[in-house]
């Protein structure tokens, strides 16, 4: 299938979202393709999470147009987002404390719509350590086993679209190597991805397209390859 | 007064007792405020409320039991209404606003009541199958006070059931860790609230109905336990079973106690305890996580 005939699963049009008095998001626009992964790069305060946010409803946008599966994002609240196919792995990767890790998993699946789906079986199966935690306290995980437990509490609600904010931050580059496995994987299969991220080598191996934000804008528009050869795009917004 | 072994017996099955109904509200009170940080005072004006509905309806049935079954439910029928007008605008407001919104909840709802029932106390009879005195270590005790302590033992275990095993109970503690990270799981977390809310409400009502025939049904009758409610709540710590089963133990006890060792100073006590247990415990005794922070 070509990227041309290929339909945008997720469209963001001139997003405009404050925070209090701020005007942090400032007429944002991209796409994402069905089984494409588009990497959202920025500098610190560029605008990245809080796109992610205005997405989820989260910090819901003053204007412009967020168009998920055929559907408009107007007005919906951030459980209606998350139903019609959004997981969202957040950068804190938000791990209850007060629930064992098969409890945080479980609260969130959602039996697939498709034959291949992701249950807890199939968890415990791929990550062999949650599966020797799963009685434990979910903050009595490693950061790495968090972020492990974050993106498959994604996976088992099934979703059509993967959000992941800095899925590597905080991490040993051992752990970073396997997130970055984990999501190329994922690419493989067909999952479509959103990713925020600092780390540029891991961003530009797994997205097929890369979307530059600088102070709220978008600055750049392209494929991994193309960021990779464009040295002023990097050093002006990405300072690498 | 003596203080001789069974009199001993005898009060500390009351601090039992009076525990239990402390604790029918404190776990209401305390679950709402943690899930959504809700400081909803009007809960007791639930409490009150049921009272007067199981006076009004053992009088008209002649049965307690008929009280017992409907009169919470009615009051959570009234109390759900009242949400969803009312308390529900404040959800995303200051707790300044909450508590200004419920404690003028608790005064309409008083001159309500005191508008059709009058001021002077209403009795409830205590049912006929527990009238008699039970012998219960040596000493002869009211068995409806014993089935006040019997309830509320089967919905302390019932609740922890629900909290611990099923997914529901899993959703209430996980919303209050956080709520927005439940909602990006697809939760609706304000129809969770809504449940609790209701559940809560519920046991209230079920607090008032017992009540009614030991201390009587008055209009007031809410603004004297909630003091001591709010105390339970904050010695055992926010959004937790085990903090509103330790606190309102706790409390029990030292009203109890208290009123029997100081008389002029059982007030005293209580807020003597809750002075010791925050100096040493800020957050309370067992707070749910989320409140265990820096105190």
């Amino acid at each position: 299938m070509s990227e041309a005939k290929r339909e945008a699963l997720l469209s963001v049009a001139d997003l405009q979202t404050y925070l209090g008095d701020s005007h942090i998001i400032q007429g944002v626009s991209f796409e994402v393709k069905a089984g494409q992964v588009l990497a959202l790069l920025g500098r610190n305060g560029a605008g990245k999470t809080t796109t992610l946010r205005s997405i989820m409803r989260l910090a819901p946008p003053r204007s412009g147009r967020v168009v998920f599966d055929g559907k408009s994002a107007d007005g919906l609240r951030t459980f209606e987002m998350a139903r019609l196919g959004l997981a969202f792995v957040q950068e804190t990767r938000a791990i209850f404390p007060s629930l064992s890790v098969e409890e945080n998993l479980a609260i969130a699946a959602q039996p697939s719509s498709h034959g291949s789906g992701w249950t807890l079986e199939r968890v415990f199966d791929s990550f062999p350590n949650l599966a020797a935690r799963r009685h434990n306290g979910g903050t009595q995980l490693s950061g790495g086993e968090q972020q492990m437990l974050a993106i498959a509490r994604a996976l088992v609600a099934n979703p059509k679209m993967l959000v992941l904010d800095e899925p590597s931050e905080g991490l040993a580059p051992l752990i970073v190597r396997q997130i970055a496995d984990l999501l190329i994987q994922l690419k493989s299969d067909g999952m479509t991805m959103l990713l925020v991220e600092q780390n540029f080598a891991l961003a530009t191996e797994v997205a097929d397209e890369v979307v530059v934000l600088g102070k709220g804008r978008v600055r750049w528009t392209g494929t991994s390859a193309e960021l990779r050869a464009a040295d002023d795009i990097r050093h002006t917004w990405l300072g690498v | 007064m003596g203080l001789d072994p069974q009199f001993i017996i005898e009060q500390l099955l009351n601090s039992l007792q009076f525990a239990m109904l402390l604790f029918l509200l404190a776990i209401g009170l305390s679950v709402i405020f943690g899930l959504m940080d809700y400081l909803n005072l009007a809960h007791g004006t639930i409490y009150m409320l049921a009272a007067y509905l199981a006076y009004s309806i053992a009088q008209l049935s002649g049965s307690f039991w008929v009280a017992f079954f409907l009169a919470p439910v009615a009051a959570t029928a009234i109390g759900m209404v009242l949400y969803l007008v009312l308390l529900k605008r404040a959800e995303m407001e200051t707790h300044l606003v909450q508590v200004l919104l419920t404690v003028g909840v608790i005064y309409a709802g008083t001159d309500i009541l005191r508008h059709i029932y009058g001021d002077l106390p209403k009795g409830v009879t205590q049912p006929e199958f527990f009238t008699a005195p039970v012998q219960i270590f040596g000493v002869s005790y009211p068995s409806y006070r014993l089935f006040i302590i019997g309830l509320g033992l089967v919905i302390q275990i019932g609740l922890y059931f629900a909290l611990e095993r099923t997914r529901l109970g899993a959703l209430v503690r996980a919303g209050v860790d956080d709520r927005q990270t439940v909602e990006t799981l697809g939760v609706n977390i304000g129809a969770v609230f809504m449940l609790v809310f209701a559940i809560g409400t519920y046991l209230a009502g079920v607090a008032g109905v017992v009540a009614a025939p030991i201390f009587g049904v008055y209009p007031g009758m809410d603004a004297t336990i909630i003091i001591l409610v709010l105390i339970v709540v904050v010695v055992g710590g926010l959004g937790s079973l085990k903090g509103a089963i330790l606190g309102s133990l706790l409390i029990g006890f030292a009203d109890t106690f208290g009123k029997i060792l100081l008389p002029q100073f059982a007030m005293v006590m209580i807020y003597l305890v809750m002075a010791i247990v925050l100096i040493f415990r800020p957050t309370g005794l067992l707070p749910a996580r989320r409140f265990t922070g820096a105190g």
